[in-house]
């Protein structure tokens, strides 16, 4: 029998090779422990980056879509408050006019026309109003007031008002000039075109899109403006002629309301959208984070296990090389 | 006279003795030498006439496994060249980045098409465009530099084979010279120190390209590589390679704009069937140069590509051959100058504050004279909704098929990460079967016990035939004073 020695080099090149293995290993097994993340993500998800990365960039559109739902939120109910108050002014206008007009009060006519103009002029800054540094109703020119000063408007209307004498005769020359595209909207409104949708969810979009010059509020607004006149005396009359006046107002004034209860209904149903949007999109996103945690997440079981072993054979592996190291003839010849 | 007899026969033990102590203490030396080969001494009796006469150092043997150090080369040629790979592929798919990080491709690209969905519910907001603007700015900046880091990995290969050629021209006339010495001196004199020497400087080149030794009379060898190259054979072959100095996307050895490799003024084709030279470090550079990287450039491109033409499809200001909002440094995208383009993409100027651009045009369109309304987000949406619309990719490294530029994104990172998985386990298998050699032809080494244990009995040898040399001189005396 042949006794073949074992080249001294060869152990030390086995236990060098051996070490670094498991180095390696305790450095992965560290990295996952500490980072709760797997060591080696390619390695995790075998190369293929399509599921990761589709959820990463659904994840982030999700974000964006929330962000543009809150938004959305906040302008709709700008405008929806802006809308209660216009809407509750001239409920209350018009309520004054047919009480003063069905009361024959001279004093109740007087206090009635104030009131209106008033109104008008806090209707107009309503509409004007601006939250968050954008004009509500301003369409896309979102850095402007929508309206021109209620002065104005009134300036404009009594002069186009000027020298009539007939009720039917004012009250069809104001509401013309309101409906007419080169009336009100040419003169007065100073906003853009209606807002575009805002994206909410790849299939939704919403809109605060409602101008000035949206018809359910241009007519209250045309109501308001011919409430103003006869709070500015015109026509001028007697008693009956006033109260005539009062009373074609109020019905002016009641006859918009159906057209504002509808736009404040579609601000209501656009509110609902969002809101059942970002449910949607709320469970959409932890659903998404829960499969992006399974493709990247460690287990932190395992990970910890791996630890531990990997901690165990490299000092096995220090304990034998110690103990081999003192293995030689050479300490045994003295 | 058998008396003398004896005592020359002592002297030779002795000097046996001593000879096998000498390479007793050169082993121990040597023991952590890699390469060194262990040596023993051959002895044989001596015989003069037809009598014995002590004992002969008929030759010192060099041990060497040649089938584990042939292995061994070749293993070690293939795990340079697994290992090279693998390390490409490794940096790249760092520089591009995988999913989970933020500074990868694609997580550029989402914060850019959110940055887009924001800006769209809110664009009179100068904070929302410039945050879109400044998402654009970190993809085309993210686009630059994986394409810098891709034609610099050509350049570190270029020179990697400038150096490995120039040390296979340098150790291969060394080795042809130590080859001529051996072969001069054999029978002569003592070669094992020479052989070891040549075998370190074969050592040296056997990891550029797989080498085969092939015994040639009177000691000497010849060289070549597996797929049939002479490297050696009586004088040394001359390699010639240029290397470029500055390498663009564009320069390839297709074009004949980089150097290709010849042997005696041969050329050298390093892929295909007369790949002759292919296999090693030096095969792994040349395909990383010449195919690996630009590869990986072509699919870069063909995505930013892709980015770029749907940017300028979706703006309704810009007249055909106006440049979107990414460029070709300034210019629309342009099918004939495709190759290297993510090298040289930049943002449009116009939108650019930084280079006296305006914002604004961000919202209201690159070509609009004049700021339109400060609400618009048309062309926002528009922007949002082209970046996820899946659209036919252009013929080009991606196969046919409808993408939207996120899952072409994905396609272009999974890509490189799937063959750095695959080059890294062939980089570990191949480093494995080369510890596993190295470790065989080790075992064959110096083992210190043995050599002590072979110390030991030099020394009792040694004693014995000193003990015998005074014997014999008390025996001689003895004689001398019968003589008196």
């Amino acid at each position: 029998m042949t006794i073949v020695s074992v080249g001294d080099l060869a152990r030390n090149l086995m236990l060098q090779r051996t070490t670094a293995l498991v180095r390696r290993d305790l450095d992965n097994a560290t990295q996952a422990v500490t980072s709760g993340l797997h060591p080696d993500i390619t390695k995790a998800t075998r190369g293929d980056f399509n599921l990761l990365s589709s959820i990463d960039i659904s994840l982030a559109r999700i974000g964006s879509w929330q962000a543009n739902a809150s938004l959305l939120q906040m302008r709709l109910s700008v405008q929806q408050s802006a809308l209660q108050g216009v809407d509750s002014l001239a409920d209350e206008v018009a309520n004054d006019l047919l009480v003063a007009a069905g009361a024959h009060s001279h004093a109740g006519l007087v206090a009635a026309g104030m009131k209106a103009e008033a109104a008008f002029f806090s209707a107009v800054n309503m509409v004007n109003s601006r939250a968050d540094g954008i004009y509500a109703f301003s369409g896309q020119n979102t850095d402007r007031p929508p309206l021109v000063p209620a002065q104005t408007i009134l300036a404009q209307i009594e002069t186009l008002t000027t020298g009539l004498v007939f009720i039917q005769d004012i009250r069809a020359t104001v509401l013309d000039w309101f409906d007419d595209p080169a009336g009100f909207a040419a003169f007065a409104y100073e906003g853009g075109d209606a807002r575009m949708p805002v994206s909410i969810s790849d299939a939704d979009s919403v809109t605060a899109g409602i101008t000035a010059i949206e018809p359910g509020l241009r007519d209250t607004l045309a109501g308001l403006a011919l409430a103003a006149l006869f709070g500015r005396g015109i026509p001028a009359g007697p008693m009956e002629t006033r109260m005539l006046m009062a009373k074609a107002t109020g019905e002016v004034l009641l006859e918009a309301k159906v057209a504002r209860v509808d736009v404040a209904a579609g601000i209501g149903a656009a509110e609902n959208r969002v809101q059942q949007a970002q449910t949607r999109l709320g469970a959409e996103a932890s659903g998404l984070q829960q499969v992006r945690a399974s493709v990247v997440a460690a287990d932190p079981y395992e990970s910890a296990l791996r630890l531990q072993e990997t901690q165990s054979r490299l000092e096995a592996i220090y304990m034998v090389t110690a103990r081999l190291s003192r293995l030689s003839l050479s300490e045994y010849l003295r | 006279m058998s008396l003398s007899h004896s005592l020359s026969s002592a002297l030779t033990g002795l000097t046996a003795s001593s000879r096998a102590a000498e390479l007793v203490s050169a082993n121990i030396a040597n023991a952590n030498s890699p390469g060194y080969a262990k040596r023993s001494l051959v002895l044989a009796s001596q015989v003069i006439g037809t009598r014995s006469g002590g004992v002969e150092v008929a030759g010192i043997e060099r041990f060497v496994n040649t089938v584990a150090v042939a292995d061994r080369r070749l293993a070690s040629a293939f795990a340079d060249n697994a290992s090279t790979t693998s390390v490409f592929f490794k940096s790249l798919e760092q520089r591009i980045g995988v999913p989970p990080s933020d500074s990868s491709f694609s997580a550029r690209l989402s914060a850019f098409e959110s940055a887009l969905i924001s800006a769209s519910s809110n664009p009179q907001s100068g904070a929302q465009l410039d945050k879109v603007l400044s998402a654009a700015g970190d993809l085309m900046s993210h686009a630059r530099s994986v394409s810098n880091h891709i034609q610099n990995e050509r350049m570190i290969a270029d020179q990697a084979i400038a150096r490995d050629v120039l040390q296979l021209n340098t150790t291969l006339e060394r080795i042809s010279e130590i080859n001529a010495l051996i072969v001069k001196s054999h029978g002569q004199v003592d070669t094992a120190a020479l052989q070891d020497q040549r075998a370190s400087l074969i050592e040296d080149i056997a990891a550029i390209v797989p080498l085969r030794e092939v015994a040639k009379p009177r000691g000497g060898i010849a060289l070549y590589t597996t797929g049939g190259a002479i490297l050696l054979d009586g004088s040394p072959a001359r390699l010639e390679f240029t290397p470029a100095g500055i390498i663009v996307p564009e320069l390839s050895i297709g074009a004949g704009t980089l150097s290709g490799l010849s042997l005696n003024g041969r050329p050298m084709p390093m892929t295909g069937e007369e790949a002759m030279m292919a296999g090693g470090r030096l095969g792994a550079n040349f395909a990383l140069r010449d195919s690996h990287a630009p590869a990986a450039q072509a699919k870069l491109d063909a995505t930013v590509r892709d980015l770029m033409q749907r940017l300028e499809a979706a703006d309704p200001t810009l007249l055909a051959g106006n440049a979107g909002l990414f460029t070709d440094s300034g210019q629309a995208f342009d099918p004939a100058f495709e190759t290297g383009l993510s090298g040289r993409l930049a943002l449009n100027a116009l939108v650019d504050p930084a280079q006296g651009g305006e914002i604004w045009r961000l919202r209201n369109g690159l070509g609009a004279a004049m700021p339109g309304a400060v609400g618009d987000a048309a062309l926002l949406n528009a922007l949002a909704v082209a970046l996820q619309a899946p659209q036919p990719t252009a013929p080009g490294p991606f196969p046919a098929g409808n993408r939207s530029v996120g899952q072409l994104v994905s396609d272009l990172v999974s890509g490189i990460a799937t063959q750095r998985l695959s080059h890294e386990s062939r980089a570990s298998f191949a480093s494995s079967q080369k510890h596993a050699l190295q470790q065989i032809e080790a075992a064959g080494g110096v083992n210190l016990d043995e050599e002590m244990q072979k110390l030991l009995l030099i020394e009792r040898a040694y004693g014995a035939n000193a003990r015998v040399i005074e014997t014999v001189d008390r025996m001689f005396d003895s004689l001398m004073r019968i003589g008196r």
